[in-house]
């Protein structure tokens, strides 16, 4: 015998703040089971704009990105990669799964202005599972309005690639994380559909140099070497 | 059979690239010495002006009418351009008078989704190439053509629906001499339907038989063979401009007539396109060439425009434009679209063919060599594993063999020098090394030979990890690549 209460729940028509991470359509698995608790529909969120802030460069935040885009790319699913900061090595690519005849390499864009015109023409076409785009400067509100009405259009993820202190002001979007390193990478939620997420997610999965060089605010365990490089 | 007819009215004033303009237009035609509007555009009709006004009259009613005298070329040329726009609907389309097409369309309906959804797709396109028009569908040819130049909108299906349309359709509108017409309503005959009442051999007596194989073509009861366009096997068309043209955006607008007739020609050839070539021609000087490439053979207008548009934005006119000429030089076999047998299936097409799409577009703006594809390639020198290759090459993406050491997501172009501060490589603060480096010496045979230590990095400002290498001999430090 049910109770009413157990009755009324079954309703559809009520929504109940547990259940935030059962979006319509599930996200796409980040690789990090940490990460997709803190996401909802527990992944990257599909056909949606991701801001990405990361400290500096060399945090891992491509690492972070990588299981994804090798599922992507592994379903023939084409990404691009919009003027990033330096060359996109290869072999690299290649050892951590992405299949690179569906890797696009988009190279002197000409500018911010011609960056987000080649972002969202990548959006917006269709024939794009995935495009990551590196800025200069944050883009205005209505920019990015724009692309995430054409990452809907497109069916496509777009990250953009912030530096944390290039950000001034948040972004429209509904997905925003920062990338930081304290004793490990962490990725902090800073806006999400659902609950403030206060904690941060730690990912030491992300850290490329873990088992050669450990970092630096935790103490070395034992019987690991470090080395300093010779004084001449 | 069922036809469609299109009626131009306006042809003479539309087939000027400038009947767009808000001043008001006209065009005359020499009619026994006199001189006559024969089209107007819409600031002039707003002005009072009307078609076979006289000229004397009309400029009295609007001193700021510019008019231009008729050019029957021109007229023949841009018809000839629709027509070869119109194959994108059927294969069997004829130029009909002067300012008329017919298209069989009983074998095409089903292809875009019935009758009401290809009209609207014709008269869009129209709309598109700037001519209002009149549409009638009939299932005879004589009639479809009759009630489009009488003005009467509309399908009729059927010979039994056709029948009493045509009955009332006043003979005045029959495209015979002014003599006959006036002779029949001088017998008190006014409409068609009172003409076949006429006892037929008399009528034939009278007036010859091609007056009642016309009437007997417009019922269906003689055969009315049509001459069908066939499609040039290469297509050049060009269009002068008006007046001399600075600004893209004008070249865009007389583009788009070309890149729709363009369509229509490859889809009369069952063929895509691969290679655009643009005349813009000055009055004195070499034509300005632009070659635009396609990716994917395609035969979509949209598509050439947005090429087009993302050319010209690269391109500074070097003289005013007189002349704009499309050919295509390069097109070979492209099969249209199935349609799914469930609906849904479009989908995937659509992604399909976007990507080449995509690609074209942005190769239009960034240039070929911006939009690249990754390789590996066997080698230990780092600069020299990876491959960029334009992404037309084929056999992209070709992998090498995986290296097994760490490697990091981004190389330096060019190892970028540090200096040392204590002795310690500096990058943005003090770096510290891994304990074993890895040594990469390679390349004695050639031209770049390379000895180093390479070393995993970590900064110790932020934690960043970087790939670090020491050149033997000089013993300096480079930067190469970044742990991202």
């Amino acid at each position: 015998m049910q109770s009413s209460v157990e009755i009324l729940l079954q309703d559809s028509r009520i929504w109940r703040g547990s259940d935030w991470q059962l979006t319509a359509r599930p996200g796409l698995p980040s690789g990090f089971a940490e990460l997709d608790a803190a996401l909802p529909g527990k992944g990257w969120p599909g056909a949606s704009v991701i801001e990405l802030q990361h400290d500096t460069h060399g945090l891992g935040e491509i690492r972070l990105l990588w299981p994804a885009l090798a599922a992507l790319t592994a379903n023939a699913g084409e990404v691009a990669l919009i003027d990033p900061p330096w060359i996109p090595y290869a072999p690299a690519w290649a050892a951590a799964g992405v299949k690179l005849q569906h890797l696009l390499w988009l190279s002197s864009a000409g500018g911010d202005e011609g960056r987000l015109w080649a972002f969202e023409q990548c959006l917006r076409s269709g024939g794009c599972a995935a495009a990551l785009l590196w800025l200069t400067q944050e883009p205005d509100s209505r920019s990015w309005r724009r692309l995430q009405l054409a990452a809907e259009a497109g069916d496509c993820i777009g990250w953009v690639m912030l530096l944390s202190a290039q950000v001034r002001q948040a972004s429209p979007v509904a997905l925003r994380l920062r990338l930081s390193q304290q004793s490990v990478p962490q990725l902090q939620v800073l806006k999400r559909r659902g609950p403030p997420l206060l904690q941060p997610v730690l990912l030491p999965q992300l850290d490329a140099l873990a088992e050669c060089l450990p970092s630096l605010r935790q103490p070395a365990p034992a019987g690991l070497r470090l080395h300093w490089c010779k004084e001449r | 059979m069922l036809w469609l007819a299109i009626h131009l009215p306006q042809l003479a004033l539309q087939a000027l690239p400038l009947a767009e303009s808000p001043q008001p237009l006209a065009v005359i035609d020499l009619l026994q010495g006199r001189r006559l509007l024969l089209a107007v555009n819409r600031p002039a009709q707003q002005a009072g002006l009307k078609p076979e006004m006289n000229l004397a009259l009309a400029l009295g009613i609007c001193p700021a009418l510019s008019w231009h005298l008729r050019q029957p070329e021109t007229e023949v040329r841009v018809l000839q351009q629709t027509a070869l726009w119109a194959m994108a609907f059927t294969p069997t389309v004829s130029i009909e008078a002067e300012q008329g097409l017919l298209l069989e369309i009983a074998g095409c309906l089903n292809y875009f989704g019935g009758l009401p959804s290809l009209l609207q797709q014709v008269e869009h396109g129209l709309l598109q190439l700037g001519f209002d028009a009149c549409l009638a569908v009939a299932p005879t040819a004589a009639a479809a053509m009759l009630l489009a130049q009488s003005g009467h909108n509309g399908c009729w299906m059927t010979q039994a629906e056709l029948l009493p349309v045509l009955d009332v359709l006043s003979v005045a509108h029959l495209p015979a001499a002014g003599t006959l017409q006036s002779w029949l309503q001088g017998l008190g005959v006014r409409t068609l339907g009172a003409c076949r009442r006429l006892p037929r051999k008399g009528l034939a007596r009278r007036i010859g038989p091609a007056f009642l194989l016309l009437l007997d073509q417009l019922y269906g009861e003689a055969p009315d063979p049509r001459a069908v366009v066939a499609p040039p096997l290469c297509f050049s068309q060009s269009l002068t401009l008006p007046y001399p043209v600075t600004q893209a955006e004008a070249l865009l607008f007389a583009g788009r007539r070309l890149c729709e007739a363009a369509a229509g020609f490859l889809a009369g050839h069952g063929a895509g396109a691969r290679l655009l070539r643009w005349s813009l021609m000055a009055r004195d000087g070499a034509p300005q060439l632009l070659d635009v490439g396609l990716l994917a053979p395609s035969r979509s207008a949209e598509q050439f425009i947005a090429l087009l548009r993302e050319h010209l934005q690269h391109t500074s006119l070097q003289a005013p434009i007189e002349v704009l000429q499309l050919e295509i030089c390069e097109h070979e076999p492209l099969a249209g679209e199935d349609l799914s047998l469930w609906q849904q299936g479009g989908a995937s097409a659509k992604g399909a063919a976007a990507l080449p799409q995509l690609l074209s577009r942005l190769q239009a703006r960034l240039g070929e060599s911006a939009v690249q594809r990754l390789n590996c390639a066997d080698e230990h020198r780092p600069e020299l594993a990876w491959r960029g290759t334009p992404v037309r090459s084929a056999g992209a993406g070709e992998g090498a063999r995986a290296v097994r050491q760490l490697r990091p997501a981004w190389l330096l172009a060019t190892p970028q020098l540090l200096s040392l501060v204590d002795g310690v490589p500096w990058y943005q603060g003090p770096l510290l090394l891994s304990a074993s480096p890895e040594r990469i010496e390679s390349g004695w045979w050639d031209d770049l030979p390379v000895r180093r230590d390479y070393f995993l990095a970590r900064s110790r400002a932020d934690g960043s990890c970087y790939w670090v290498f020491q050149e033997h001999g000089s013993g300096l430090w480079y930067l190469h690549g970044v742990f991202a």
